[in-house]
Parts: structure tokens; sequence; C-alpha cells
């Protein structure tokens, strides 16, 4: 076999010259007779690094696809989909679905793109090319770009009943909370290392202590907010997440967290050890401690727990309060 | 009427024939499967939302974690896609494009070695696999020797290579190369004429060549099929135009064809590696990076480059916004992935027992399949 003599290589599509119109990249040999049968369907095209691209009616994709495989595009290539919403100066619909198919007689690649938002549909190519099938399901689990007429439109890559597209632009990149609730009683909702841990102390890890509101969810408001800003999601931090409950009460008017704590400890002197301890808390009621603010501070009061570092968007000047309070209390 | 013989059976995620975690929901009347249905996903870690969050040069590492056993492949494809990207294919210096081409022909054959050994323990032969990863073993010594990884090789940059080659490196691979093919007949003797084998493979999964390009089929169950397409010679990069090589074909498009296109690659990767070595060695020393930016800032546009990686073609679709360091969308085209989607249409009418083989010859890899 390896004596047999080289077999020299058919001649590539040379790479067109740069900076031609639409009229001529249309009337590129490559893709000339396909376009002509695809008649007004292709709004437009471009160029670049030699590839051909053609804007398509996204109403009228399924045809066109069907006389770009009469022309003996019969390779579907690549499906897939871009998320615009954060791309620079871009005014269009939201989602780009880009069609790559290949021609074996012609040795070329063409790119077919439609361009869809949120609620509306594109025909599905699953009828002219078998292998669109997987390539659109991808498309869809990914960026939520739904096909019309796909025989099994469901998720592929995420599992059913995910809720979320993990590639539109406001997806946050270190994922949602899913809350594994396959196994409820093992891993609660929002279980999961401690904000703040070193990772190194068994204390880092949560573990399951009542109610869990809000630890470990994601200020989607805030996420799509920035994102729709332009800016970057936001990284959130637990101590950042003020929970509806932080209000002062009359037996608690010290629970506000815009008071600053030399007010908060003034509005506290009269009570007991733990109205003391609970007015030294951050008051969010992050729960990132395990309790929210009165029940950590009952949770030391009673002895329950001896750490008195676990208030994290307290931070210092809570942990010191909190030894101080103890300290004088004699424990 | 309603069957009374069906039933559905779940055939994974965990059963050790699935090369990873694929599931495959099987609806069987006796032993003959009426109906199979692949779930993937189980392996699934973002890797394309990953490439969007981060430098150009970063995800390089990322893409050796897509198909784990070819991870110079991928190395390739997505350098490549961001040269194209940057127009700076022309300049990337000789000595580093053969490089390039001598590393992915070194993991063709690791590759395809891994597929020989676990297709042909799949199905029942013990002992091609102990052969098999004793050339495997050389190979990722060869690995190790140039980038210190055997397995995620992060080996190739954009614009070039990491690193010339070390010393001594040229005489192992030739070294390696004159032994292999008598290797390669050595698997031959155990398989190509075993009745066993030919009794498990012969007839199995057949698909016919319209079928295969519909389905998108690419790599060697395309070639098994008898089109005679490779992209190394369809769509040149690299060095590959002044290679010679022979692209094998099958004649029927069966589990058994696919097994020879194999075998024959093996053999033409070495003939491939075995010219490289004198080219390589007429090259200046150290000539192996691009004179470009080390800040990776392409302009606005958006490429599809694919190469041929042992499993099919291989192809990364990159759209960049021009403003910043980092990919705008990079889409990946797994081999895999696509070729997976025929399984079903392989395996009807076939047994139980037949799926272990069509499994093993698509050859997945699910970390590709699921990305």
């Amino acid at each position: 076999m390896s004596e047999t003599p080289l077999t020299p290589p058919p001649a590539a599509t040379p790479a067109a010259p740069a900076g031609r119109t639409v009229d001529e990249i249309k009337r590129d040999p490559l893709v000339a007779a396909a376009v002509a049968s695809s008649g007004d369907a292709i709004t437009g095209a471009k160029e670049f690094a030699g590839e051909i691209t053609l804007i398509v009616d996204r109403e009228r994709i399924r045809e066109v696809a069907a006389a770009f495989k009469a022309a003996g595009f019969n390779y579907l290539v690549d499906l897939s989909g871009v998320d615009y919403s954060t791309y620079p100066n871009y005014t269009g619909a939201r989602f780009g679905v880009s069609y790559t198919l290949y021609s074996f007689e012609k040795n070329g690649r063409v790119r077919l793109k439609v361009t869809t938002d949120e609620n509306t549909a594109i025909p599905s190519v699953t009828s002219v090319w078998k292998t669109a099938n997987w390539h659109e399901r991808e498309t869809f689990d990914m960026l939520g770009v739904e096909f019309e007429g796909h025989p099994n439109l469901e998720r592929i890559l995420m599992w059913d009943g995910f809720n979320g597209f993990p590639l539109r632009k406001d997806f946050p990149v270190r994922g949602i909370d899913t809350g594994a609730r396959i196994y409820p009683e093992v891993f609660p909702e929002g279980g999961g290392p401690m904000a703040g841990s070193t990772g190194k102390d068994v204390k880092d890890v949560n573990v399951y202590k009542g109610e869990w509101k809000r630890y470990g969810t994601w200020p989607m408001a805030e996420i799509a907010a920035r994102a729709a800003a332009g800016g970057q999601p936001p990284a959130p931090e637990l101590g950042d997440v003020v929970a509806p409950t932080a209000e002062p009460t009359p037996d608690a008017p010290w629970h506000d967290p815009e008071k600053p704590l030399p007010e908060r400890m003034q509005l506290a002197t009269a009570g007991s050890l733990k109205d003391k301890l609970f007015a030294a808390m951050a008051q969010t009621d992050c729960t990132a401690c395990g309790w929210d603010c009165e029940g950590y501070a009952d949770a030391i009061a009673r002895g329950e727990t001896s750490d008195l570092t676990l208030c994290v968007p307290g931070e210092e000047e809570t942990e010191s309060m909190l030894k101080k309070l103890m300290a004088e209390a004699g424990r | 009427m309603f069957d009374v013989h069906e039933m559905e059976v779940n055939f994974g995620p965990q059963h050790p024939s699935t090369h990873g975690v694929l599931r495959v929901i099987l609806k069987i009347d006796g032993e003959r499967i009426v109906d199979a249905k692949p779930i993937i996903g189980y392996l699934h870690r973002g890797t394309e939302k990953l490439f969007e969050n981060m430098a150009y040069p970063q995800c390089i590492p990322h893409t050796d974690r897509m198909d784990y056993v070819a991870s110079a492949t991928n190395n390739l494809g997505f350098v490549e896609a961001v040269e194209k990207l940057m127009g700076v294919t022309a300049q990337i210096p000789k000595r580093a494009q053969l490089m390039r081409v001598m590393l992915s022909e070194l993991q063709r054959i690791s590759s395809h070695l891994l597929w020989l050994a676990t297709h042909a323990i799949d199905i029942g032969a013990m002992t091609p696999f102990f052969y098999c990863f004793r050339e495997r073993e050389q190979v990722l010594d060869l690995f190790e020797m140039y980038c210190g990884a055997r397995l995620t090789l992060n080996c190739m940059r954009i614009g070039g290579m990491p690193d010339d080659l070390p010393p001594g490196w040229l005489n192992d691979v030739e070294r390696f190369c004159d032994k292999f093919d008598a290797a390669v007949d050595e698997y031959e003797s155990l398989l190509t004429t075993n009745r066993i084998w030919k009794r498990r493979t012969v007839g199995i999964g057949v698909i016919t060549p319209e079928d295969a390009i519909d389905w998108g089929i690419t790599g060697p169950p395309l070639r098994g099929s008898g089109v005679e397409w490779d992209l190394r010679r369809a769509q040149p990069y690299e060095c590959y135009p002044e290679l010679q090589f022979e692209i094998p074909i099958g004649k029927n498009g069966d589990t058994y064809d696919r097994y020879l296109v194999r075998m024959a690659e093996m053999r033409q990767s070495n003939w491939i590696l075995k010219q490289c070595i004198p080219l390589i060695k007429a090259t200046p020393e150290g000539d192996i990076k691009a004179k470009i930016s080390k800040v990776v800032r392409p302009p606005e546009g958006e490429v599809y480059h694919s190469i041929e990686s042992p499993k099919g073609e291989l192809g990364y679709y990159i759209v960049s916004d021009g403003k910043g360091q980092k990919a705008y969308r990079c889409h990946v085209r797994p081999p895999s992935f696509v070729n997976l989607q025929a399984l079903p249409a392989m395996a009807r009418g076939h047994l139980v027992s037949d799926l272990v083989a069509l499994i093993g010859t698509i050859d997945i890899v699910l970390g590709e399949v699921d990305r």
C-alpha cells in the first residue's frame, strides 16, 4: 500500500477577492445556481476570510435549504446559534442561526444565516437533512430558539426540566442554583459550600439547619438588568443579598441593615444578651451563617454554636463586637 | 395491536461498553432491537460558555478536554480557526506546520489504537488490547517528551508552537515508525481473518453512502461507506498538500469495513510521519512561531474552520465582535456528536450484542459529544 503513487489533491475553491459587492458574491460560481433558484429569499450576502455568508429570510429557510441541497450542497456540516443581545452596535433580532453547508462536487462551503427572536420559531430543516435533528435540538437547548416542524424538539445536553438556556448572554457563567432537587433529603435546596469559605474546615460546608430561603440563589433581576445595560453579570456575593425580612420590628428596632453598628448597639442596650448579639449582626438575613440574624444570635446565646465568625456581610466589625459581648457576658 | 413481546430497557449510562456515560433507551423484541434512542449530556461541562468568557489562548487547554484521547487535533482545529480569523494562516513557519502535522498524526495513531483496543475488547477479543496499549504507550511517551503531558497536551499556540522539539525526539519518532507497520500487521493477524471477528462485524450496521452524507457522518465511518473524502485532501491545511498519503475507503459500509479503514489509516499516518522527519530536519531550529502580536485580538467577523480529526470533521465556528480578546461565540462541531446521531438507524434490526459493536465502531468520545 505504501508504494502507491500520489493522487493530486483536487483544486480547492480559490479564495475570493475581498471587498466584493452583494451582487458579485451572489454570482460567485460556488453559489450562483442555488441563489438563482432561491429567488428573493436571500436578502443579503457578506464575505469574510474567504467564506460566503448569505442572509436568508427566516420564513423561507426550508425552501432555500432544499434549493441548496438540489444544487449539490447535500452535506449540512453544522447548525448553530448566536445570541447577539450584547453584541456591540447590533440592532437586528436577538438570535442568529447559521447553517454551514458543504458541496462535495464543488468542494466548497457556504453559510446561510437567519435571525429570530425569543418567540418566533424558525422552520426546521430536518426534512431536508436528517443530520439537522440533533443540531436543532442543541440550538434549542442552549439558546431557546424554537424550530417549527421538528419531530422531537426536546432538550439534549441539559436535562428535561432544566430552567434556563445556558448560552444566552444573560445566563450567568457560574451557573444557576438548580437545587439538586432529585435528592432533597440529602442536598437541601441551596446547600453547598459556605460563602467565603476556605474549604479547609468542616464548618465550611453547610449542614442543613432548617429553612433555607435565599442562600445560593442568584439575583436574577439584577443580572438581567446589568446584562441589558451591556455589562458583565455580577458575581453575586451572599453578603449583598438582603432578604425582605430584614425590616425593623417593634421587638427588634435595630433589625435594619441601613443602620450603622454603633446605632444598632445603642438601640439594644436595654435588651438581653441575645438581643445585643442580634443587634451586632449585619441584619441582612442573608442566611450565609445557616440561620437568619436572630437565629444565629439565639444559637450563640444558647450555646448551640461557639463560632463567632460566621456572619459574612458583617465582616470584621460584627465579629469583634460578638467577641466583645461574649467576653462581657463572661463566656 | 399492542405487541406483548416488545419491551424497553436502559442500556447504560454506566455500561462499560458505552465508553463513558452514554445511555441508550432500547426497545427490544427478544434480543432484537426495534428502536434505540441515545440520551446524552451526562458529561456536559459548558465548554462553549467558558470559551465566551476567556481570552483565546486560555481556551486551548479547554479544547484538550473535549476529545480527551485526541487532544492534539482539538488544539490544532482551534488554533487554526483563530489564525484564520486573524488572517495569519500563511505566516506559520514551516517547522511549526510540520510539528503540528506530526503531533496530529501521532495523535491519530494513538486514538485509533485506543479505539481498536476497546472495540475489540467490547466484542470479546481480549488480546489486541494488550498489543495496542503497548504501542500507544510509546506514542504517549513521545507526547510526554515534547510537552510534558500524555493526554491533555495543550501543545499548540495561536501563531505557532510553544516550544521547539527536544533533542533526540525525531530519532525516537523514527524508531517508533520503523516498528509500527509490523505492529499493525500483528493486530491484523489477530483480527482481520479471524472467523469470530468477522461473524461479529461483517454486515453489522450497514450505512449507505447517501445515508451517511445525509446524517452528516464524517471520518472513518464515511470512508467505510465508500466515500473518498478526507479534509486533509479536500480542504488541505498546514503542509498536507506536500505530503503523500492515500485515503483508504471501504465497500460495504459495515462495521468490518470501518475496521479495515482505520487499520489502513494507521499505516497511512505512519507513512506521513516518515515523510515528515527529513522535511523537519531541513527546517531551521527554533523557527516555530509566526511574528504576530502576543495579545490575540482578532478583527470583527465570523469563521468556520474544520480539520480531519481521528473521528471525523472537527469544526470550530467562531464569532468575534472585534472589541476584545474573547470570542463572542465559539461553537464546536464535534464529529462524535454528529456520528452518534446515526446510531438508531444503524442499530435497528440487529441484536443487543451488536449494539456494543456499533457503539465501538462509531468511535465516540463522550467528552466531545457533550462538551
